[in-house]
Order: C-alpha cells, then structure tokens, then sequence
C-alpha cells in the first residue's frame, strides 16, 4: 500500500523502553505497508542512556545496571551512547523505496537536519547542520542522531538536547556529550513549544503534508509486545 | 566510478554472490559502500549457522546507519572474513575483494538464476540513485 500523506504524532514523554519499542513496532508496520511514513516526536520522562545497536556495554553489565540515576536502553540504530534527561526527541520512519527521501545516507541525514535547523530558527536559534549526523549553535553541538536500515525501512532518530544532563561519569562508556540549549541561551525551553516548532520544522524542510495523527492500536499491542519482550529484558540491553 | 563486478550476482538491497565450486563467497557491493560511506564495524555470523535466501545474516554500521545484510542464496556458513573485526574499513577500500564478509555453501544452488547480473543490478542501482541521491 503507498500513503500520499505521512503522520505527525507526539506521545509525550515516556521511558526509554517505551519509546524505542514504539519506533520498532511502527517500523515493523512501515515495513508491511500497515502505517503511513511517520515522524514522532516524544521526550523522556526519567532519565535514560540509549546505547547504539552495535555499542559493546556487556562487560560493564554490572556496574551499568546497578546505576541509580539512569537507566540503559539500546536502540536499534546505530552509533553511540547519548544520555536523555529531558531533551526533546524525535523519529521519522519511512520505507526506502519512498521517493521523498535520498536513499544516500549522508543526503538523508542531510536532509532530515534541515527539519530540525527549520523547527529551531522557528523558536529562534540560528543553528547550523555540522555533517554528518549532529546540528550546533555557536560551535556547540546541541543535536544529534543515528540511523537504521531494517526490512526495507529507514528508522532516523534524533534527539535535542534542552536541559543539562545530571551526571557525567558512565563508568567508561563511550558517550556522545551534547550541550543543552538552556546553557547557551540561558533559559528554558518548554517541551510542547519546541514540539510544535520541530512538527512545523519537518513540514517545511521535507516538503511533505504531515497529518497530525495517532498510534494506532495495533501498533501500540506490538509495541507493548516488544516492550515486555525485548526492550526492559536485560538479554537485549547488554546482548552485546 | 562505481564497479557492477561481472563475475557475481547481486540482491536489489546491494549484496553480491560469487560462486566458487560448490562454495560461494558474498559481501556488500561498491554502490552500496559508496551510499553507506565510512564502514566502521561489521557483525558477521557465526560458521556453522543456516540463513535462507533473503535472510539476515549481518550488520554493517557506517556513519552511524546500522544496516541489515542479506544472504544472497540459502546456505550454511563456512567462514567469516575476520580481517573486518579490526580493519572495516576493507569494505570501503575493496568491496569485491578483501572486504569480503563470508564463504558459504548454498543448499539452493538453483537460488542464483533468480538473482540480478551485474547489467540488471547497475539499471537497478541507476533507477535508485535517480530516486534522489
């Protein structure tokens, strides 16, 4: 089935299992032509560490899982470790064959980042695309994101630092060290506000009708699957 | 210049196969490197395991894109390029020769026929490049 028209849905804040649970199970129905091209936008409601799809965490298992200030979830994208203590996140899932986006991953990253730039400058910042994957203000990189080519679909989460994060030492972890925009700016950022401007931002940048929109149930049953199956199971966060 | 190497077939999603004797060896194509960029860590299987043709047996991660790998025939693992655990980047440098990924032996040896020849899969690669690059 071929969507003419992509969905913009915000889920609010929630924890890190649940979150990268959603992008698997919407990923999975993008796959299966059952959900339109989707972009999400969603923040963190306790403080999470994500690990890339590769990061090798297993022989930090068990210093890392006694952490009492974060929590770890791997995510299905590539990369590093990057911390979320209520930044303001984002993912756009759309299959590979959908004419809208370069099948190059540098152009796509590229082009994704120019959604982000755009929801910015609406909230007043000038930042710039630092290639390839990051976005900065002032020579600061407050943006950044990964990606993942599964089952025929583009998974690209991003995530917008707002707040600083509580704690620096993860017990060697290789970490990406993003600088929150209330550092520079010395205010903060309300999470909706910068919601509607970073929607706003997509729609401009990729040119696309985003309908603002809901998960559907049958995605929010997968996601619940996975979410018990996978992402709070210990054998997926430290498999490697 | 992107390389369509004749020798071998490939899978629309960019993985090729060469078949040597009643062993085959298959990695991840020029065009795909080059769309990739900068391979920096392939997951390969482990030798003794089966995929199916189509299957997922691999994990290449470049600019920070994870990517899946698909087996190009049916066939059980013989050997993994282990030069690629410290030197990834050999997928970048030589795709078609030492950025290898595994030697396998295919249980479908009818599976090639259906794959593309490298005429087939450079239009292929032409149509999605045209796509938007």
């Amino acid at each position: 089935m071929l969507f003419a028209e992509w969905r913009l849905i915000f889920t609010g804040a929630a924890d890190g299992y649940v979150n990268m649970a959603i992008d698997e199970a919407t990923l999975i129905l993008v796959g299966e032509g059952r959900v339109p091209p989707t972009v999400r936008i969603y923040s963190w409601d306790t403080p999470f560490c994500s690990v890339g799809y590769l990061q090798r965490i297993s022989h930090l298992k068990s210093v890392l899982a006694q952490c009492s200030v974060y929590k770890y979830v791997r995510r299905l994208t590539g990369g590093q470790a990057c911390l979320h203590n209520g930044d303001l996140s984002y993912s756009l899932i759309v299959s590979m064959a959908d004419t809208l986006l370069p099948s190059n991953v540098l152009a796509s990253y590229e082009r994704i980042s120019a959604g982000v730039i755009e929801g910015l400058r609406l909230l007043g910042f000038d930042a710039r695309y630092a290639p390839p994957t990051d976005v900065q203000i002032d020579g600061h990189i407050i943006a950044t994101s990964a990606q993942a080519r599964k089952q025929g679909v583009l998974l690209h989460q991003g995530t917008i630092a707002l707040k600083p994060c509580a704690i620096t030492n993860l017990h060697g972890l290789s970490c990406l060290n993003l600088t929150p925009i209330s550092e520079l700016v010395g205010g903060e950022i309300d999470i909706e506000e910068g919601a509607r401007a970073l929607g706003m931002g997509f729609r401009r940048a990729l040119g696309v009708d985003l309908s603002p929109s809901i998960l559907f149930a049958k995605e929010k049953r997968l996601a619940r699957q996975l979410l018990r199956e996978k992402y709070v199971r210990p054998e997926w966060t430290f498999a490697r | 210049m992107v390389e369509y190497a004749k020798d071998r077939r490939y899978l629309p999603t960019h993985e090729w196969v060469k078949l040597e004797g009643e062993e085959a060896i298959a990695g991840i194509s020029d065009y795909a490197q080059h769309e990739l960029s900068d391979v920096v860590y392939v997951e390969l299987p482990e030798v003794g395991e089966t995929f199916a043709q189509n299957e997922v047996f691999a994990t290449v991660e470049s600019v920070k894109a994870a990517s899946d790998v698909y087996m190009p025939m049916s066939g059980e693992i013989l050997a993994i390029n282990e030069d690629l655990e410290d030197s990834p980047q050999l997928v970048n440098e030589d795709p078609f020769g030492r950025g290898w990924f595994i030697r396998f032996r295919p249980s479908k040896p009818e599976e090639y026929d259906s794959l593309l020849d490298a005429e087939a899969y450079e239009r292929h690669c032409r149509e999605e490049a045209e796509k938007g690059g």
